[in-house]
């Protein structure tokens, strides 16, 4: 057989199940490059963090870089491979996420103003935020 | 939307993410637009009628009347 008959060949045996498979890898090393970049910068800003709980400006700036740079082109490979459906998702997943953080952050900024409230949590805010954004998106997969 | 890509998938025998791939969508876009959750964009409409050998009206229907009056 040559190999372009055992091409053909290969082709023709389920290409879909294939391309489908190959969406799943991508996917999935996605998944596991963007959990390994998260620990590399948490861990790694506790093992550098200095008795008073700041980060060397290094580090910092360094771990800055490497989020925006995550963030860029792990945004730019995700859109690459996203269909419809998913981008259908993803962008509930935004609005509902920036509906709660505007609908949030100011009442508690204003509740605190008055003496109220303490001072906003910028780091449970953010953690709330991503936590409607990745609700969201799984409501909507499962539903 | 209701449409008949599950029975023209049936009856190539493909699965759904047989389907998909040659689509280039994930298996849960197609389930998405067999069960009628998602209304594919119309490029979409038209790979699969391309796909499928057939009019986007044959797979698709919206439920309305198609005369002109």
């Amino acid at each position: 057989m040559t190999g372009r008959t055992a091409a053909m060949d290969d082709l023709g045996n389920n290409p879909g199940e294939r391309a489908e498979t190959a969406r799943k890898r991508r996917a999935r090393a996605m998944i596991v490059v963007s959990v390994a970049i998260a620990a590399l910068i948490v861990v790694g800003t506790a093992i550098f963090k200095r008795p008073d709980q700041q980060v060397a400006p290094g580090w910092a700036i360094a771990f800055a870089f490497i989020y925006v740079g995550a963030m860029v082109f792990g945004g730019w490979r995700a859109c690459r491979q996203t269909d419809e459906v998913e981008a259908r998702n993803n962008r509930a997943a935004l609005v509902w996420a920036a509906c709660f953080y505007g609908l949030t952050y100011p009442v508690w900024y204003f509740l605190w103003k008055g003496g109220l409230v303490p001072e906003p949590d910028h780091m449970l805010m953010f953690a709330a935020t991503v936590f409607v954004a990745m609700a969201t998106y799984l409501a909507r997969r499962v539903s | 939307m209701k449409n008949r890509l599950k029975v023209l998938r049936a009856e190539r025998d493909w699965s759904q993410a047989e389907l998909g791939g040659r689509l280039d969508v994930s298996r849960q876009a197609v389930n998405a637009i067999e069960t009628g959750k998602h209304d594919p964009s119309l490029p979409l409409a038209f790979r699969i009628a391309r796909l499928f050998g057939l009019t986007i009206e044959e797979i698709f229907d919206d439920g309305q009347d198609s005369g002109n009056g």
